[in-house]
């Protein structure tokens, strides 16, 4: 085939493994660029505290051309999972953080390592809540906190408050967001302070994932919305 | 306990059984093809004199027709009438497209079909309404001049399929209306004779027909029944059922006919016939147009329009992986209930208890469930940004 396709070659045998492994899950013909995957995801879960949980789930998983630097969106399709539990605004499921997401799947780019890893776990963890009423892998808050607190361990940054600005910081150009002042309150810049972990970061995923990590982080954030306007 | 080759080929087999349709629907399609032949060539036909040749073609010249999903919907039956008294130099295309549909709208008539026959880019349509409906596409064509043939020799192509090339009609093309040398040109009649050639590959193997060589050499190629055949006929099921949704995403019969031809070699056994010809296929697929040519005729590309519908190609490419998931589930299938759950949605069987547990006997030892273990011990924090 022609050569422009090597990347669908392999993004071809990837989906192969992952249809060999969750044996019935099925590629769903559509009239777009994405590729649809759908079907009963069964599993067996284990956690570190002993535990198994064994679920099957129907799910539908679009999967954007530009996997990986595009992330997955999973539906789950038979309403066992409500609303109120961790989803989106479009009812897909809110697996993780997305900037988690993109760094895993920069290790290991692969469609079984976005299921074990995300999916599966997800809907074990909804198993394990719904008969237990506990979280599985604990939860971020919920609302601005959660946001900031995650950014705040992704940037190792003690301070919490204002760690949105690190994802800014990153979607820019190195030099230039090492004058800037580092977010973590030391009131040193970012190029004496926070920069080996941004500097990291943003060579790991790039400026454009963080750019718009940012625009999609200023959606979820009045606050820090109304100080970009005042800057 | 994993279902072994063996096993498997007869599982196929089984499914090839439920998919085929009667010997009388050759039969009667046969009847068809030779009834329109015979009124083109009664005393006052308008295109006697030409000579009319009416050849069948397509899934029921190959031996590759499969039963429909849904039962309402009809059967497609193809001919070509090769008028070969006529040449290009002597009429339009669209002369031709009206004289030949004069005479199919009389047989229309003549034979009390309650449906007036449709007029295609490049066909005739007869519908027939029968306890299983069919519709005959019938394609009018004159012989390709000697010239063009010569220059498809020149090209490689066997001289014996090249002699069969054919212009034919479009009311797409933009010289429909003139007297040109400009015709589109095509060769089905060469591409079943290469087919037939491919698919006589396994024939030639089986030491069973040997005894019955004499009467064999009889049988027209749709009644072959080989591997190759088998194989197209479990392929196009895969398709239909993967596209019910989607028809018009579905690869085309004929993609999948020239694909599978060219990469099955003689396998006798289903299985590895069927493994064979999956990983084959995208070899046979060209970097750049035509994407996939008729071996009869180069210039003919089968996936044309997957210059214009990019999604056709990323549709053929899914469901090549979708198959080829398939034929590697199914050795690992490890109890019945499973074997008829993946013949379900692979092929809309309804694989009975019996036959099921003939494939997969239950095992000794209970197997609680084929799902993966995954180890998670830490795993992302969920938290819904609207919650």
């Amino acid at each position: 085939m022609a050569d422009s396709t090597a990347i669908e070659t392999l993004r071809y045998r990837d989906v192969e493994v992952l249809l060999s492994k969750y044996t019935r899950l099925r590629i769903v013909p559509t009239p777009s660029e994405d590729l649809l995957i759908a079907g009963p995801l069964a599993f067996v879960c284990r956690p570190a505290n002993g535990l198994s949980i064994e679920d099957e789930y129907n799910i539908e998983m679009r999967v954007p051309r530009g996997f990986p630097d595009d992330l997955p969106s999973v539906w789950e399709k038979e309403e066992r999972i409500p609303k109120y539990y961790h989803k989106l605004s479009d009812n897909s499921l809110c697996l993780g953080a997305p900037t988690a997401i993109r760094l895993r799947l920069e290790k290991s780019p692969s469609f079984v390592t976005f299921v074990d890893e995300f999916v599966v776990p997800y809907l074990a963890g909804y198993t394990h809540f719904s008969k237990t009423g506990k979280m599985l892998y604990g939860e971020l808050a919920h609302g601005e906190e959660g946001i900031r607190e995650y950014f705040a361990e992704l940037f190792a940054s003690r301070t919490v408050a204002g760690s949105e600005e690190f994802v800014r910081l990153a979607s820019l150009s190195k030099r230039r967001a090492n004058k800037l002042p580092c977010p973590c309150d030391s009131s040193r810049r970012l190029g004496r302070c926070h920069n080996c972990v941004v500097n990291h970061l943003r060579r790991s995923i790039g400026r454009k994932w963080f750019a718009s990590e940012f625009k999609r982080v200023l959606k979820q954030l009045p606050s820090a919305r109304n100080k970009q306007r005042v800057r | 306990m994993q279902i072994t080759d063996d096993t498997l080929s007869q599982y196929l087999n089984l499914l090839v059984e439920e998919l085929d349709v009667p010997k009388s629907y050759y039969d009667k399609a046969s009847a068809r093809h030779k009834s329109l032949g015979e009124w083109l060539h009664r005393k006052d036909s308008a295109v006697a004199q030409y000579d009319p040749d009416v050849r069948p073609q397509g899934s029921f010249r190959y031996g590759t027709v499969i039963k429909p999903i849904n039962p309402k919907d009809s059967y497609d039956l193809d001919n070509v009438c090769l008028l070969q008294k006529l040449g290009k130099s002597v009429l339009t295309q669209k002369s031709l497209k009206d004289l030949y549909g004069k005479e199919v709208v009389a047989y229309a008539i003549a034979n009390g079909m309650h449906a007036a026959p449709t007029e295609h880019n490049r066909c005739w349509r007869l519908n027939y309404a029968d306890e299983a409906s069919f519709h005959l596409d019938t394609l009018p064509c004159v012989s390709e001049e000697g010239e063009f043939v010569r220059r498809l020799i020149q090209s490689g192509v066997n001289p014996e399929l090249a002699q069969r090339a054919i212009a034919i009609t479009d009311r797409r093309h933009p010289r429909y209306s003139e007297i040109t040398l400009h015709w589109p040109s095509s060769n089905p009649r060469g591409f079943a004779k290469w087919f037939e050639g491919r698919a006589a590959l396994g024939r030639r193997r089986t030491g069973v027909l040997n005894q019955v060589r004499a009467a064999v050499e009889e049988v027209p190629p749709y009644e072959w029944k080989t591997t190759l055949q088998r194989s197209i006929q479990i392929l196009k099921r895969h398709r239909d059922v993967m596209f019910r949704g989607n028809s018009e995403l579905a690869p085309i019969s004929m993609i999948i006919t020239n694909l599978a031809a060219h990469a099955y070699n003689g396998e006798e056994d289903l299985v590895v016939a069927l493994r064979n010809i999956v990983d084959g296929m995208p070899r046979f697929v060209q970097h750049s147009a035509p994407r996939i040519p008729n071996p009869a005729n180069p210039a003919e590309d089968y996936a044309e329009k997957w210059s214009t519908n990019p999604l056709l190609e990323k549709s053929f490419r899914e469901w090549l992986v979708a198959v080829r998931s398939d034929l590697n589930r199914f050795p690992r299938i490890i109890n019945a209930a499973e074997l008829r759950e993946a013949t379900n949605s692979s092929f809309l069987i309804n694989l009975s208890q019996e036959d099921s547990q003939r494939f997969v006997p239950e095992p000794r030892v209970h197997i609680r469930s084929s799902a993966p273990t995954i180890v998670a011990p830490t795993a992302s924090r969920p938290w819904g940004w609207n919650g």
